[in-house]
């Protein structure tokens, strides 16, 4: 009962901020600021799910902030992996990307062996790339006033629209990427992006919670990428719906780890229970 | 409890995870364990070093001395090399290596089926797959006489990109009678155009016929222990890449499992010579060939003196083909 009032009166203090700050949102991209609606006019099998608060608040001090400074200059296989994106719309995940970008640079074709996979290490390269350009772009939100909710999602669409650009030729590195020599690399990728957005959302969990939270936002994210190659809606507003859609799907936060704690402890017990049924000591006699 | 024991073991799941991409980077350096290599047969093994030293007199003598003109080579003052495991003046060298593959020109090709059950065509293919050259890359294949390299560069071109575009390789070796088994079979298999594929007599150590950063590959394969001073080799090398170049050798190079290794060192030393006698007539010359594989530096070794000559290597700077019998190596001019 304490509990209960004691998080109640924590919610109303954080909704009291969170008004205070959303006055301070300068100019918060389309997609950012697109909030799911469950109101009439969208009758869906989402209508009566909990209402999830999606506001997002930068940080106030925004504008006087310094912009990063100048790029120091980058190493040569940093400069062929970005020139070799530029090709990536017309030449694929591809060797043939990285040896136009290499002559783009001025360099011979077989610099390419830089990058000794070939495409899939330039995919690799572009995982990597967006995770910490996910990361930057997150660091300028006033994350500590928004919701746990509010953040995951944005993260994931400042995440998704990196890949934006590149979208026409996803579903090929996703092929790639799927291929059972390059399942680590993909793995590790899904793994660390999925961390590194629970990290940001201020998740500090230690426990079953820290897989079941990574294992479930690893769900949503690729669906609803997956969603997105096959999106042609302008500014890809079906898929940041497919996103709220997923995330209510879910709804993380506590209830369906608790649930699948309870199902696992339910199974082990109801199986030790069979086992001392037939005369066998088991953990849960001793108690 | 049972929640605590099972969070343990996925926590333990979680680190060794995390720590994946650690582990194999340290395993991808080949960091030779003490008990990875069973005691080397023949004590020549302890200086796998190339560069030109005095070395004890000869510690195992081949069967018969097939080269008589030596009898007095390691008395011989001033610098001395390896000579597969005799140890010769450093100017007698170039003349020996020469004389051995004038000897086995003929059979040459044949003798690499023999002895490598043809596993060193699969080899090649994937060293020209490996460097995957641009339909312009200008290419220029030293110690490639047979022409086994210029002419799978040409076909890969002419298969990737549809059409040879501007492709061009020359074709560098010491030794003459090489050079005229590679004419022949590029007549033979219709690559006569004479401004992509060149041959040209010269020495690896000294390229002077081929102009400063002017190609864009160099490629070597299993012709750089046959040197006599591999550094100078690969100076020229970045010499004459342009910026960017790629440096790609394919060299024998050294077994490292240690249940694979005695196998190896018994059917180098056992079965290939015999071959060589059996199916050239010259059993001489392939336990040199043999001899020159144990002297040439270990991967970890010719990683070091590709960096040294001002290459810069990628990850591990070397891929090991066939458990190490074989090994790429790369090094990037820039």
């Amino acid at each position: 009962m304490l509990a209960i009032r004691r998080s109640a009166a924590v919610l109303a203090k954080q909704h009291g901020r969170s008004a205070q700050i959303i006055a301070t949102v300068v100019a918060a991209p389309k997609a950012l600021s697109a909030r799911y609606s469950t109101g009439p006019e969208a009758p869906d099998a989402t209508a009566n799910r909990p209402h999830i608060d999606y506001n997002i608040h930068f940080r106030a001090d925004e504008s006087t902030k310094a912009q990063p400074a100048a790029s120091e200059p980058l190493d040569v296989k940093t400069q062929l992996a970005e020139a070799a994106l530029k090709h990536v719309l017309t030449k694929g995940w591809t060797v043939q990307a990285l040896g136009a970008g290499a002559n783009d640079l001025g360099y011979p074709s077989v610099l390419h062996g830089l990058f000794p996979g070939g495409g899939v290490d330039l995919i690799d390269y572009f995982l990597k790339k967006s995770k910490l350009e996910m990361r930057r772009e997150m660091e300028h939100l006033d994350l500590d006033s928004m919701r746990i909710t509010a953040k995951i999602r944005t993260a994931c669409i400042m995440r998704l629209k990196l890949t934006a650009p590149y979208i026409s030729t996803w579903p090929d590195a996703l092929g790639i990427m799927a291929q059972p020599q390059n399942a680590p690399m993909s793995l590790r990728n899904l793994g660390e992006l999925v961390d590194e957005m629970w990290y940001l959302a201020g998740d500090r969990s230690a426990d079953l919670n820290w897989y079941s939270k990574r294992t479930l936002l690893a769900g949503v994210y690729t669906s609803t990428e997956l969603y997105m190659t096959q999106d042609r809606s302008p500014d890809f507003e079906e898929t940041w719906k497919f996103l709220d859609r997923r995330l209510q799907d879910v709804a993380f936060f506590g209830r369906t780890t608790s649930e699948i704690t309870n199902y696992l402890q339910f199974g082990v017990k109801s199986a030790f229970g069979v086992l001392s049924s037939m005369g066998h000591k088991t953990p849960f006699d001793r108690r | 409890m049972l929640a605590t024991s099972s969070f343990r073991v996925l926590n333990s799941f979680r680190r060794t995870l995390l720590s994946r991409s650690l582990q194999t980077s340290v395993a991808a350096r080949n960091i030779p364990s003490p008990a990875s290599f069973p005691a080397p047969p023949p004590p020549v093994h302890e200086n796998p070093s190339l560069k030109p030293e005095p070395q004890q007199p000869l510690q195992q003598q081949p069967d018969a001395n097939p080269y008589p003109s030596l009898d007095n080579a390691a008395t011989t003052n001033g610098p001395t090399t390896h000579f597969g495991f005799r140890t010769v003046p450093e100017e007698a060298k170039e003349s020996l290596v020469k004389q051995v593959f004038g000897a086995v020109a003929p059979s040459y090709d044949l003798m690499n089926d023999v002895m490598s059950a043809g596993v060193h065509r699969l080899w090649k293919d994937h060293y020209i797959r490996t460097l995957a050259p641009g339909p312009d890359t200008t290419l220029l294949d030293v110690a490639g006489g047979t022409g086994d390299i210029a002419f799978r560069f040409l076909d890969y071109v002419k298969s990737q990109h549809g059409s040879m575009g501007g492709a061009k390789v020359t074709v560098v070796d010491i030794n003459p009678a090489m050079l005229e088994v590679g004419k022949k079979r590029a007549v033979q298999l219709g690559h006569s155009d004479p401004e992509r594929l060149s041959f040209m007599e010269g020495n690896a150590e000294n390229l002077s016929q081929i102009a400063d950063a002017s190609v864009d590959a160099y490629t070597i394969a299993f012709g750089i222990r046959n040197c006599t001073h591999v550094d100078r080799v690969l100076a020229e090398a970045y010499r004459v890449l342009k910026p960017g170049g790629r440096l790609a050798v394919l060299e024998f190079s050294s077994v490292n499992n240690p249940l694979l290794a005695p196998l190896y060192e018994f059917y180098s030393f056992n079965v290939i010579p015999a071959m060589g006698d059996l199916v050239a007539g010259d059993r001489a010359s392939y336990a040199y060939l043999v001899e020159s594989i144990r002297k040439f530096p270990t991967q970890q070794a010719f990683r070091d003196m590709i960096v040294d000559a001002g290459f810069k290597v990628e990850g591990a700077g070397w891929e090991d083909l066939t458990f190490g019998v074989a090994a790429i190596h790369s090094g990037f001019k820039i």
